[in-house]
Formats: C-alpha cells, sequence, structure tokens
C-alpha cells in the first residue's frame, strides 16, 4: 500500500493547458475516482501518473519517492485500459506472465503467481486459451488479473468499464471494488460516468478544463458540491438567478404542484408553465419553465398525464436545502 | 512523450532518410541537373520525331493501359468481393500470379503463343493476327497490371460499411445505380491507387515493347538505347528521357493526388458486405467474364512452364519432350541464377527488417524525419527503374566509392525500388494495432526494447511477411533498373531471360522463366501457409 501525492502537476499539448496545476494527496489503499466530461484531462492526469506522458511541470511521488522523471516500465505499476489492450498474440497465462517475466522472476513464481492471478478474478480455467475465445467481460478480468500479477504500488484505471454492456457494468463495478478492497491497492479510476463514480470511490475528483473543483467523498460530492458545474455533472440539478447568487435545484428538492393544490408551509414558491411531463414509473419529472425562462425540473407524485403541456403550476421548494453558488465565478456561496 | 523515450529511433529514421538520399534523392536530383544543364538538348527532342514520338507512345501507351485496367479491374472485382459467381480463388489466384510474374515474360510467352510462329495462328491457321506492334504491347500491359486495380478494389469493397448502402437502398435505389453512386465512388481511393500502379509501372515497363513492340520507341527504350549504345548513343539525351519520364510519373502522382482531396473515408462498419446473388444470365456472362480474364492471365505462366519441357531449336520448339533446356540451363547459366538468388535474398532480408523499422516510424513516431522518409518512398515507387539505374550509374560510377559493376549496387537498387511494399504492409499492420497494447507491456515493466520485440514486431510480423513477399517476388524478376547495372559477372536471370529472347533462343529463356515462376509460386504458397493474406496486400 502507498500514499500518492501530485504536487502543481501541468501538461500542455501545443496550445491547449490539458493538466493546470494539479495537486492531490490520496491515501494508501483507497480507491479515488477522476471524474469528468470528455477533455476535462483526467484521462492524462491518469497518463502522468503511468508515466506514457512526461508532465511539464510539478512533480509526483508514490510513497517517498519522487517518480515523475521515471520512465513508465520502471514506476512499479498496474494499469487496465479502456479496450483491455490484451496482447492478441499470446495466451492467457503469458499475458498475466508478461509483467512477471519482464521482472525476471524465476519461472516457477512465475507459474504460482499466474494461477494466483487469474485465481483471483475468477478466470483460473482460462490460462491456455487465446484471447480471442474470451468475452468482452473475461477481456476485463484478464486485465486485471494482468496488472494485478506484478503486485505493483499503485493500480491505474482508464474507463474500464465503458467497453461493456450496461448489465455486465454493474457486475464488474462491483466485482472491481471487491478486488480493490481485498488486495488493498491504492487505485485510481478514471470515469466519465458519474453513477458509476459514485457507486465505486472513495473519493472522486471532479475535473473541468484541466482543474480540479472538486475532492470529496461520492456523498459530500452529491450533496454539497463545491461548484456550479459539480452540481451539473453529477446528478441533474437547475439554476436559477437570484440577485447576485445562483441557486441549484435538484429535482427531488423540488414538488410540482397543480395550481389548485396547497402549497406547504416553509417553503418557496415559483410559478411557470410545463414544458414536458416525463413518466419516470414511481413518480412524475417535470420540467416547467419560468416566466424568467429559466427551466426548473421538479418531481411528482400524481397520476400520469396531470401535467399536460402549457399547464400553470407551482414548484415548492426548501430554501434551506437549495445550493447556492456565486453567480460570476460559479463557486459555492455560504 | 518524446522526453521519457529513448533517441534510438531517433537515429534508424536518420539512417532510413539518409539511404534514401544517398541512393535515390541525389542520384536523381543529379541526373535532373545534368539533364537541365543543357537545355538546348530539349529543344532537340522535342524537334525530332525520333524523340518525341517516344514520348508521345509512351504516355498513350500507360493511359490507355491505364484505363484498360480498370474497365477490367473494376467491374471483376464488384463480381468476385459482392456476388456468388464461381470459382473465386481460380480468379484471385490467376490475378496475383499474373502481377507477380514480371511483364517481359508475359510477353514473351505470347510471342509463343501468338508471334510469327505462335501456336494459336498455327492451331487455328489464322493469318494476320499478330503479337507484335504497339496493339500487343497494350495487351499484354493490360492483361498483366489489371490485377493492381482488381485486388485493391476488391479489398476495398470488402471494407466498405453495409450500413451505407443500405442506406442508398432504403432511399429507393436500385443495386446498379447504388453501385456506381455509392459503392464505387467509396472505393475510388482503392482505384486511383492501383490506378497509379498500372500507370507507373507500364511507363518504366522496358521489357514488354522491347520484345514486341516491333521497333516501337518508348521513353524506357530511348533512354536505354541512348545510354548503352555503343555508336550514336547520346547520354543526353538518356538523362532528359529519363528526366522527362520522372515528370510524367510525378505528373501521374499529382493528378492522382488531385482526384484524392477530401476523400478520407474511414469506414467503421461492424459487418462485411453480404454476398449478393446475380440473377441468371448476368451471372453466366460474370462467370465467362472472370473465367476468360483470369485463362489470358495466367495463360502465359502455363506456356513458359510447358515449353520449357519442349526441345527447342533457335525459336522453334520441335515438340519433343525432355529437359535439354534445363541442362542448358544449369550448364551454362548456373551463376545468373544463383546472383539472383543471392541478390534478392540480401535485399528481401535488408527492406524486411528496415521495412519493419520505418513502418514502425511511419505509424507511431511522426515528425519531420518521418515525413521525408516517407516523401522519398513515394517518389520511389514512382522513379521508373531505368531512371534510378543511371542515376545511380551517374552518382555512384567513380571513386571514392565505386560501386559499379558490384552486385552491391543490384542490391541498392533493389532495396529502394522494393522496399516501400514492405513499409506499407507493415505500417498498414500496425495501423491495426491499437498503441495501448505498447502502453500497457510498459506499464508491466517492460523497456521500450523489450517492448518492441515481445509486442510490436510480432504483431507487425504477419504483414510485414506480405509485404515482403511482394518485394522478394518482384525483385527475383526486376529488369529495368538491373539492365542499367549489371556486368557480366553479375547478371541475373530476368537479365539471361531478355538476352535469350532478344538472340532467339527460347529453350534456355522457358526454363529459366520457369525457375522464376516455381519461385513465385513456391513463395505465395508459402506466405499463404503461414497466414499472409494474398488479397490484403498492401500494394
Amino acid at each position: 500500500m502507498q500514499t500518492v501525492r501530485i504536487k502543481e502537476i501541468t501538461k500542455r499539448f501545443d496550445q491547449v493547458l490539458a493538466v493546470a496545476g494539479v495537486s492531490l494527496d490520496l491515501e494508501a489503499g483507497e480507491l479515488f475516482t477522476l471524474l469528468g466530461p470528455s477533455g476535462c484531462g483526467k484521462t492524462t492526469l491518469l497518463r502522468l501518473l503511468a508515466g506514457l506522458e512526461a508532465p511539464d511541470s510539478g512533480a509526483i511521488y508514490f510513497g517517498q519517492q519522487r517518480v515523475d522523471q521515471a520512465p513508465v516500465y520502471a514506476r512499479n505499476i498496474g494499469m487496465v485500459f479502456q479496450n483491455y489492450a490484451i496482447f492478441p498474440h499470446m495466451s492467457v497465462a503469458d499475458n498475466v506472465a508478461y509483467g512477471l517475466r519482464a521482472r525476471k522472476l524465476p519461472e516457477s513464481a512465475v507459474k504460482t503467481r499466474v494461477a494466483e492471478a487469474l485465481e483471483q478474478v475468477q478466470m483460473a480455467e482460462y490460462g491456455p486459451r487465446r484471447p480471442d475465445q474470451l468475452s468482452g467481460g473475461q477481456q476485463q478480468r484478464v486485465a486485471l488479473a494482468r496488472a494485478l500479477a506484478t503486485r505493483p504500488a499503485v493500480l491505474l484505471m482508464d474507463e474500464p468499464l465503458s467497453n461493456l454492456d450496461a448489465r455486465l457494468r454493474l457486475s464488474m463495478r462491483a466485482e472491481i471494488r471487491r478486488l480493490q478492497k481485498r488486495v488493498g491497492i491504492t487505485t485510481i479510476y478514471v470515469t466519465h460516468d458519474q453513477e458509476e463514480a459514485l457507486a465505486i470511490s472513495d473519493r472522486i475528483a471532479v475535473m473541468e478544463a484541466g482543474r480540479i473543483l472538486q475532492v470529496g467523498s461520492p456523498v459530500q460530492i452529491y450533496r454539497r458540491p463545491a461548484h456550479r458545474a459539480v452540481a451539473a455533472f453529477v446528478g441533474t440539478c437547475s439554476f436559477i438567478q437570484a440577485g447576485p447568487l445562483t441557486l441549484g435545484l435538484r429535482p427531488e428538492m423540488v414538488t410540482v404542484l397543480p395550481m389548485s393544490q396547497v402549497a406547504p408551509p416553509d417553503r418557496e414558491l415559483l410559478r411557470g408553465t410545463v414544458e414536458e411531463e416525463i413518466f419516470q414509473g414511481a413518480f412524475l419529472s417535470v420540467r416547467v419553465r419560468l416566466a424568467t425562462g429559466e427551466s426548473v425540473v421538479g418531481l411528482s407524485p400524481l397520476a400520469p398525464g396531470t401535467f399536460a403541456e402549457g399547464t400553470p403550476v407551482r414548484l415548492a421548494y426548501n430554501p434551506a436545502e437549495a445550493y447556492r453558488f456565486d453567480g460570476r465565478t460559479g463557486e459555492a456561496a455560504l | 512523450m518524446t522526453k521519457l523515450r529513448g533517441r534510438g529511433w531517433t537515429w534508424i529514421g536518420l539512417g532510413a532518410a539518409l539511404f534514401l538520399v544517398l541512393f535515390l534523392l541525389w542520384p536523381t536530383l543529379r541526373l535532373t541537373a545534368a539533364s537541365l544543364a543543357s537545355g538546348e538538348s530539349y529543344v532537340r527532342f522535342f524537334a525530332k520525331p525520333y524523340y518525341y514520338e517516344a514520348l508521345l507512345n509512351s504516355l498513350w501507351l500507360s493511359t490507355a493501359a491505364t484505363l484498360g485496367s480498370i474497365l477490367i479491374g473494376v467491374p471483376l472485382a464488384v463480381l468476385v468481393a459482392r456476388h456468388d459467381i464461381v470459382g473465386k480463388g481460380f480468379i484471385r489466384t490467376a490475378a496475383v500470379l499474373s502481377l507477380l510474374s514480371p511483364p517481359f515474360i508475359g510477353a514473351y510467352a505470347w510471342i509463343l503463343l501468338l508471334g510469327r510462329a505462335g501456336f494459336i495462328p498455327k492451331l487455328l491457321g489464322l493469318q494476320g493476327v499478330s503479337i507484335y506492334g504497339a496493339g500487343g504491347v497494350l495487351f499484354v500491359f493490360i492483361i498483366h497490371h489489371f490485377a493492381y486495380v482488381f485486388l485493391l478494389t476488391a479489398t476495398a469493397l470488402t471494407r466498405i460499411d453495409p450500413a451505407l448502402e443500405e442506406a442508398a437502398e432504403t432511399m429507393g435505389v436500385r443495386p446498379f445505380r447504388r453501385l456506381l453512386t455509392v459503392t464505387l465512388p467509396l472505393c475510388w481511393p482503392s482505384i486511383a491507387a492501383g490506378a497509379l500502379l498500372v500507370f507507373t509501372t507500364t511507363l518504366a515497363d522496358f521489357g514488354t515493347p522491347m520484345l514486341i513492340g516491333e521497333g516501337m520507341r518508348t521513353l524506357p527504350i530511348l533512354v536505354y538505347n541512348e545510354f548503352l549504345s555503343e555508336v550514336g548513343g547520346n547520354a543526353g539525351m538518356a538523362s532528359d528521357g529519363s528526366v522527362i519520364m520522372l515528370a510524367i510519373a510525378l505528373g501521374a502522382l499529382a493528378l492522382q493526388g488531385w482526384t484524392l482531396r477530401g476523400r478520407n473515408y474511414a469506414m467503421h462498419g461492424l459487418r462485411t458486405p453480404a454476398i449478393r446473388p446475380l440473377p441468371g444470365m448476368v451471372k453466366a456472362s460474370g462467370i465467362i467474364f472472370g473465367w476468360l480474364v483470369a485463362a489470358i492471365a495466367i495463360l502465359p505462366q502455363a506456356v513458359v512452364v510447358v515449353t520449357s519441357f519442349i526441345r527447342a531449336r533457335g525459336p522453334l520448339f520441335t515438340g519433343e519432350f525432355g529437359l535439354d533446356n534445363y541442362r542448358v540451363m544449369l550448364d551454362r547459366m548456373a551463376s545468373p541464377i544463383l546472383n539472383t538468388l543471392w541478390f534478392a535474398a540480401a535485399a528481401t532480408a535488408v527492406m524486411l527488417a528496415a521495412g519493419m523499422a520505418v513502418g514502425y516510424l511511419l505509424v507511431r513516431r511522426p515528425g519531420p524525419v518521418t515525413r521525408l522518409v516517407d516523401g522519398l518512398l513515394i517518389l520511389a515507387q514512382v522513379l521508373p527503374g531505368t531512371v534510378l539505374g543511371i542515376g545511380l550509374l551517374l552518382t555512384w560510377g567513380r571513386p571514392p566509392l565505386a560501386l559499379t559493376g558490384t552486385g552491391a549496387i543490384l542490391i541498392i537498387a533493389y532495396i529502394v525500388r522494393r522496399i516501400a511494399y514492405t513499409v506499407r504492409s507493415a505500417a498498414a499492420g500496425l495501423r491495426q494495432i491499437t498503441p495501448a497494447v505498447e502502453e500497457a507491456s510498459l506499464t508491466l515493466g517492460a523497456p521500450p526494447g523489450r517492448t518492441f520485440w515481445r509486442i510490436t514486431a510480432p504483431l507487425m510480423l504477419p504483414a510485414a511477411l506480405a509485404g515482403a513477399m511482394v518485394s522478394w517476388v518482384s525483385t527475383l524478376s526486376e529488369l529495368s533498373s538491373t539492365i542499367m547495372l549489371y556486368t557480366g559477372r553479375t547478371a541475373t536471370v530476368s537479365i539471361q531471360i531478355y538476352n535469350q529472347v532478344m538472340n532467339d533462343s527460347f529453350g534456355a529463356a522457358a526454363a529459366l522463366g520457369s525457375v522464376l515462376t516455381v519461385l513465385t509460386v513456391a513463395t505465395l504458397w508459402l506466405t499463404g501457409r503461414y497466414g499472409a493474406r494474398q488479397d490484403g496486400l498492401q500494394l
């Protein structure tokens, strides 16, 4: 188990600032997720940690050791790639043995470690198979076994689930989490899927345009967004202008009321007309257009068809719950 | 990324660039400079019909051969790649064989078939049908080069995303119109690549018009005669002819590039297009057409092999079977055979190793040096062999480094002329491999050298081997630069065949031609066995 420390890392590609002076401290053994839209710099930051890119400035430490100038192959990392990057000309066992052989382990030790690693991902039987005989999920497991077989200091995962179908994604997600906790390896996980990030992470860093907007536990990120962009990216959030402030309202904070219904006490009320009613099974989600032109999404337990387009409605929310952001900077305001 | 990577690749790139500059660019520039220095010779070139007729002949022959190859190659590709005709394997194999056999062997075989004492006129009692003359040259050109267009187009046709064609059909377009408006335009980059190959190889082909042109002058013949003839030759005219040939080849390259502007069709189809049945009559005519073309394409090889076992007296075959031709060949021509094998093997070994390295540079290490190498390879592909031969003689003919008359200069010429096949094929193979595979190896602790040898090289190897096979086979029969560069000691099989045919000694020529054919077929068979696919050749 090793801590990871990133200090003021900057990386430019031509004129584009991909990573802009990022600093992070990772605890030993935690699963830390870099979350953000595509192009936010999360994959570049991961590749900088791996040594697949060289930083323009800044420092990276694994434990006490500074590694940012070390070549990839000397960093003792394990990495799982988006498309798995299984070596197609080698058997599953040779794939897993690859890093061990590069480290010149005796062949007997290689054998036991390969068996161990395949066992960990429930692929013990698959050693002699060729990669093209494996399903996507199985390739994913082999990639994981291969990355862990060398017992690396740090595990790096680049959108590892994005090539799997929705059902498999859920079960692999749980499995990765279990395995990571059992091995106890410090893991940096990159994804653009906020739901995945909330489900899998110990902590999350939300990135935008090469910068980190917020670092926190999944609950903190969702419930106390430090920036308007965090609230917008993680979960759904509507924004309305209120003087110098921007209010952020999650759908579950807003109840949509027909004009006939009495509003509960202690609630702020907004007026508008229905733009769209979306049936979500357990409840209705209703998008309402305010007189200011802003759109707010709220929920309602009423029957489908209640909110025809153009119907005037009221929206009720608890002002104590609403997020407040500085209207200019987007940062959370007290 | 550069910062974390070794400098080794930079040196390899510089080495490749240096080699091509020394043995391709510098000779070409020297030849051009020497020719342009005396501008008045161009006046003479364009004033005298003796000279400018060679230019006109070359132009119309190559243009007609290109159009003919498209007219035969494209429909044949559609039939084979998309429709349910029978005998596809035969058609493909015949096409590959016709392409990989030396064109002058074709010319010679057609002399046997349709020449003055040819089998076909004799058998059918035909008068006045003969292979000699411009029409015969054009016929041999087309039948030997349509396969460039055919193979490249057939490959492109199987890579088109079928959804695009289905989209056209959902809009109510009939299949034939869909073919003309969607399918073939999408294949145009491949058709154009094949057409350029036909144009530049026929432009540079020395043997075919020499053997059956009946004194018809084309640019390579003019250059050869002016450069080598002992009486009345004019080295200045030879270099002028060379420069004009080069200019035409570059012009064709530019024209091809112009028709391709803005046409970068990356295909992301997950399915391959379906094989569609044809209506009965169309299918029958398609099969007849395909088989006829294939049979004509492969006929010369068959003729050469069969006649090699028939006793010959001068240009006449006696009709008795026997091994005399091979005895003569082994008695008198063992050294050209050994020369050919040794030069081609040495050149191919270099081409395979360097081709993989340069292919890697082209795909994974873009930069100024890589762009230079890429450009020089394009020049190497369109530069006529005769022109390269003269350029090498001019540049490396005298001390301090006199290579003339050595085997080394032939090996160098072969590498320059044919390495592009290996490079392009290796590069295309590497493009199919995601860089993540190599990155994964690095993250697992394998340094760049180990990563290259354990991961990159094995994954590139099948494609590189397929390219090296084309390089090897086409080197075996190389004539147009060899004829400028050989001396008695370094004569090759192709030179011997040429000389034997010019001396009407058809028996030994047939035996030598069969040796080349057998080597070609054996190479194809071996590479086919080891998984390199013929129809995926990167030509």
